[in-house]
């Protein structure tokens, strides 16, 4: 006879345990909830010292590189934020973070995500593809029409309206999409989980499991309800 | 009407679901799965690569966002390995080299690469996305002195002459596309190929046609065409039917959500009126 294996017993009952939140919040749900944050911080935590040690303190111990105390002292000035006298001291590592994830980020915006993207907007209006004339064409006049939206001064009368009203059907498609986006996403999710759970080394444990946790949650929902008559 | 419309309990939407995506698990409908242009655009561009072309992977993958981001990376990983490239992987969050080594790399075949000779895990550069993928680009060697396992990087066949992006042969990123289009493709002008989650596909298309991309993996169904161009049955292709049947299950929904709205809408509108 096969022993059990943990590592499905685990997955497949915490896996339940956090599903049990579709049906109401429940002790298995909390129980999930405070096991995941936990394990992510512990998990974190050790990442973060082991990284501390390869990035920097080595570096500085084995004296290749001393510019890192720099960088370890900036960090540390961020636990100044818990004394409420000396919290003032974290703004500067804080500033230096987002200086440099802001100017890291920022020197290849204009390029990458501008220059290149109006470019692209230069398309030509006919073509030997009906199909991509049209998509041309959309795209040109979505994008007009939806800069012309946001363009608040000048412009008025019916026919700048009707412009505008087209931008803002563009922007509802865009939105529209992106929401319907994320909700098939989210159904991308729960299918991944149900897939694992269902193949065929899972599903006996996903049912003992699972009859288990719904005896317990049916007989507790009862006990409550007969407490509360009391 | 609006009464029947309107489900006045949402827990009846999840039970629906439930019956929906067991159906095709239990008995597989096989549903055609077309492939899309971005596709088989990142496809093409690791055929026509030679093999033992050096490829950087970088990634977001962690546990939670597994479903939709693994199984790009898994189809994607199992690609190059077939091709014989020289990959690199490295993760911009810290779970991506834990999820490759103990999750990712276990799925598929290898076709005998050595670790540090033909793949290498190089672990995860702490600091957000755009950060960490700007250090790895431009000056790996200053933040990477070990591989995942500890391995000192002078000492790892693989990464013998590597020191900037520019000596790669292409640059697959796994989560988001604009922060590799920022940091690799556009000082670098390095092929980029994205895996994204399914809700970004749409936003990114631009990048694409902009020539920006040369290819993109939408969430699950975009690595089940994926996997089907490669000819690796993984979860891709195992959850496509199931996938398909919650879309469908959705576009019911908001149909029935708009009629249920419309009507009770006009019958309103003729009470008062």
């Amino acid at each position: 006879m096969n022993m059990l294996d943990l590592t499905i017993v685990t997955t497949v009952f915490l896996t339940l345990c956090v599903y049990t939140f579709v049906y109401k919040e429940s002790a298995f749900w909390r129980f999930a909830e405070q096991t995941f944050i936990g394990l992510a911080l512990g998990y974190t935590f050790v990442l973060a010292i082991q990284q501390i040690l390869t990035v920097a303190w080595i570096p500085i111990s084995t004296g290749k590189n001393y510019l890192f105390i720099g960088a370890l002292i900036l960090g540390f000035l961020l636990y100044a934020r818990f004394s409420k006298k000396h919290a003032w001291i974290s703004r500067w590592p804080t500033a230096v973070l987002i200086g440099i994830g802001t100017g890291v980020a920022m020197r290849t915006v204009v390029e990458g995500q501008i220059v290149t993207q109006i470019t692209a907007t230069f398309l030509p209006l006919v073509t030997t593809d009906p199909l991509k004339t049209f998509n041309n064409i959309a795209i040109v006049v979505m994008v007009l029409s939806t800069l012309f939206f946001f363009t608040f001064t000048g412009g008025k009368g019916k026919a700048a309206g009707n412009v505008r009203t087209l931008g803002r059907y563009t922007l509802m498609l865009t939105f529209g999409a992106a929401f319907g986006g994320t909700v098939l996403t989210r159904m991308t999710l729960f299918v991944g989980r149900f897939t694992y759970l269902w193949a065929p080394a899972q599903r006996y444990y996903l049912l003992a499991i699972g009859a288990g946790m719904l005896i317990i949650l049916a007989s507790y929902e009862k006990i409550s309800q007969i407490l509360t008559k009391k | 009407m609006a009464k029947y419309l309107s489900l006045k309990d949402y827990r009846w939407i999840y039970f629906l679901l439930i019956i929906v995506v067991s159906w095709p698990l239990l008995s597989p409908l096989g549903l055609p799965v077309p492939v899309g242009k971005s596709t088989k655009m990142a496809f093409d561009t690791i055929e026509k690569l030679p093999p033992g072309s050096l490829v950087a992977v970088s990634s977001v993958l962690s546990g939670g966002n597994w479903p939709d981001l693994g199984p790009p990376q898994t189809a994607l990983a199992q690609h190059l390995f077939k091709k014989k490239m020289k990959i690199v992987f490295i993760g911009a969050v810290d779970e991506a080299p834990t999820i490759l080594e103990t999750t990712l790399l276990p799925r598929i075949n290898k076709y005998g690469a050595e670790y540090g000779v033909d793949y290498v895990n190089l672990g995860f550069i702490a600091g957000a996305p755009d950060v960490a993928e700007a250090a790895f680009a431009t000056s790996l060697r200053k933040v990477l002195t070990v591989d995942f396992t500890g391995k000192p990087l002078d000492q790892l066949p693989i990464m013998k002459g590597v020191n900037t992006l520019a000596d790669f042969k292409l640059v697959i990123h796994i989560g988001m596309a604009e922060d590799p289009v920022r940091q690799y493709y556009t000082p670098f002008k390095i092929p980029l190929i994205v895996g994204v989650y399914g809700m970004m596909g749409p936003h990114y298309i631009p990048y694409l046609e902009a020539g920006q991309l040369a290819g993109m993996i939408v969430g699950l169904r975009g690595a089940a065409e994926y996997e089907y161009l490669v000819g690796f049955v993984g979860e891709g292709l195992q959850g496509s039917d199931a996938l398909s049947m919650t879309h469908l299950l959705v576009a019911v929904f908001v149909i029935l959500g708009n009629a249920s709205y419309l009507y009770s809408t006009r019958t309103r509108t003729k009470k008062e009126g």
